[in-house]
C-alpha cells in the first residue's frame, strides 16, 4: 500500500493510493490524483520531538567520482531540519545571482521501530517504508567547514519528498531499483540502488550504533551520477522504480 | 525545557566565539579549509541526544574523553525572519544554558555524524533566561567540584541578533527551535567518572557524571 499526506478542500488527509491513479480520503471520498489540491510531505508530523532527518553525501560510487572524491570508508552523512522538506508538485526557490543549483534524486527510508544496536540482519525490520527525496543544493554557497554546510543543504523547501511512503512489505527489495531525473522531460540522471557503497541495511546498523532512531525519522541515502544547473521554471521529476515520480517546480526567488 | 511546546530542531554553531578563531588562526586559510567561514558554521544536535540535568553522559564506544561544549541558546517562541532586529530578538527569544557534548575532532572540515549525534549528548537547561542578558552572565563551571575558569559569550563575532539575521537567510527559526551562540576555545575535556556542573543567573544548571 501507497500512502500520501494531501490537503483537499481545506483539510490534510492520510490517504491511501489506489491503482497510482485515485486517492481514498479520511472521509471516505475517492479523488483522482489529478485533483488533488496539495500534496504535505508523506511523514506524519511528530508531537512530542524533532524528527531526526539523516542523509548521505557521497554514497554512490559514480557520484563521489564525478565529485572528484574517493569513495568514504565511513558514511558520509549529515542532518537536517524539517524546514527543508515540502511535498509532491510543490515549488522551490532559486536564490538569485547563483550559478549551480542541482537536484538529487535519493531512495527516503523511513523507520518504523524504534532502532538501537541493530545489526544489518535484522535492519529491515525496523523500516516501516520507502519514498523519494529531491536533496537540492546549491553549490555556490559551499564551504570547507562542517561539510555540506547548512546554507547548502538545509534550506527552507529545499528538499522535496514524496509523492507517497510505500509500505516496506510492498517493495522487497530496495536495493535493486533505477533511480531517474528528467529536467523538462529529459532524463539527466540515470542510477541504481545497487550500486550504494553503504546499503541500507548497513545505514541503519551503522547509525543506529551510536543513535536511537525512531518511528518516523528518515534516512535519504545519497545519489547517483548526473546533476545538472537547474534555473526557474524548470520541472524536475526525480523518480525510484516501484516507489513513484516526485515533481517539483524551481522558481526565481527575490 | 518548556512545559507548553516541544523543542524543534536545535542547531549548533561553531566559529562564533574570538577564541575558536584564535586556535585556528594558522589554519583557517591552509588546506582543507582554505578559507574563512563566510555564512554560520552550523550544526545540528538531533532528537536522540536531548537529556537533561542529572541524566549521565556516557563515553561512545572506543571513546576515553569527551568535550563539554559550553554555551547558551537561544529559544524562539515565534517565527525568526531575516529583519528580526534586537529588539524583537528580545521579545521572541528566551534562554537556555546547554552543554553540548562532542568527540574531540581535530578537522572541522567534515567529521563525522557520530562526534556529535550520540544518544544524550546534549543537556539542555530547564531554566529560561532573558536573551538581553547573554552578554553580562558568564558560565560558571565546576568540574569535580574545582571551579574553572568561567565561560564568557561577552564577546561573540555575531551577536545574537546578528547570528539571527544570517542564519534566517536561508532557514527560518521556527518556535521550539534551538539555536546555540557557540562555545569558546579550549573546550573543558572530561573522561569516565568525572562530574561536571555549569550554572549561571537565571538559567538554574546542568549537572551530569560521565560514564564509560
Amino acid at each position: 500500500m501507497k500512502h500520501a499526506r494531501v490537503v483537499f478542500e481545506g483539510r490534510v488527509h492520510t490517504a491511501p493510493v489506489h491503482d497510482n491513479a485515485w486517492l481514498r480520503l479520511d472521509d471516505g471520498r475517492t479523488v483522482a490524483l489529478d485533483a488533488v489540491q496539495q500534496w504535505l510531505p508523506p511523514v506524519a508530523p511528530l508531537a512530542n520531538r524533532p524528527r531526526t532527518i539523516l542523509a548521505l553525501g557521497l554514497n554512490y560510487a559514480d557520484h563521489a567520482k564525478e565529485l572528484a572524491f574517493k569513495a568514504p570508508d565511513e558514511p558520509l552523512a549529515f542532518l537536517k531540519g524539517e524546514n527543508a522538506l515540502i511535498g509532491h508538485k510543490a515549488q522551490t526557490p532559486r536564490p538569485p545571482g547563483v550559478r549551480f543549483m542541482h537536484y538529487e534524486c535519493e531512495l527516503v527510508v523511513v523507520i518504523g521501530r524504534t532502532a538501537k544496536n541493530v545489526k544489518q540482519a535484522d535492519a529491515y525490520e525496523h523500516i516501516a517504508g520507502y519514498t523519494v527525496a529531491n536533496d537540492y543544493a546549491i553549490r555556490d554557497y559551499l564551504e570547507n567547514w562542517y561539510r555540506p554546510n547548512l546554507r547548502v543543504k538545509n534550506r527552507d523547501a529545499c528538499t522535496p519528498i514524496g509523492p507517497w511512503i510505500i509500505d516496506a512489505k510492498d517493495l522487497p527489495d530496495p536495493m535493486n531499483l533505477t533511480l531517474h531525473t528528467t529536467v523538462n522531460g529529459k532524463i539527466t540522471q540515470q542510477g541504481n540502488t545497487r550500486d550504494m557503497i553503504f546499503s541500507v541495511s548497513y545505514l541503519i546498523e551503522y547509525f543506529s550504533n551510536f543513535m536511537t532512531l525512531q518511528p518516523g525519522d528518515i534516512i535519504l541515502t545519497g545519489t547517483p551520477d548526473g546533476v545538472v544547473d537547474c534555473q526557474p521554471g524548470d520541472v524536475v521529476v526525480t523518480q525510484i522504480e516501484g516507489i513513484g515520480a516526485l515533481e517539483n517546480t524551481i522558481y526565481a526567488a527575490t | 525545557m518548556t512545559q507548553h511546546s516541544r523543542i524543534g530542531t536545535v542547531y549548533g554553531v561553531l566559529m562564533n566565539t574570538p577564541s575558536e578563531w584564535r586556535a585556528l588562526e594558522l589554519a583557517i586559510a591552509a588546506p582543507p579549509y582554505q578559507a574563512p567561514p563566510q555564512a554560520p558554521v552550523l550544526y545540528i544536535k538531533p532528537a536522540n541526544t536531548f537529556s537533561a540535568s542529572g541524566d549521565p553522559v556516557r563515553l561512545p564506544a572506543g571513546v576515553s574523553e569527551i568535550e563539554a561544549w559550553v554555551t547558551v541558546a537561544m529559544c524562539f517562541s515565534a517565527p525568526a525572519l531575516v529583519d528580526t532586529d534586537q529588539a524583537a530578538i528580545d521579545l521572541i527569544v528566551n534562554t537556555v544554558l546547554i552543554c553540548d557534548w562532542t568527540v574531540p575532532h581535530a578537522s572541522y572540515f567534515r567529521p563525522p555524524v557520530r562526534t556529535k549525534c550520540w544518544d544524550g549528548s546534549l543537556a539542555i537547561g530547564s531554566v529560561q533566561g532573558q536573551a538581553a542578558d547573554v552578554r553580562h552572565t558568564p558560565i560558571q563551571v565546576q568540574i569535580n567540584g574545582l571551579a574553572q575558569h568561567p565561560i564568557s559569550l561577552a564577546e561573540l563575532v555575531r551577536s545574537p541578533a546578528q547570528l539571527v539575521a544570517d542564519v534566517s537567510a536561508f532557514m527560518t527559526l521556527q518556535p521550539g527551535d534551538l539555536l546555540m551562540l557557540g562555545s569558546p576555545a579550549p573546550r573543558l575535556r572530561l573522561k569516565a567518572g568525572d562530574h561536571i556542573r555549569i550554572s549561571a543567573a537565571g538559567l538554574g544548571e546542568i549537572a551530569q557524571e560521565v560514564l564509560a
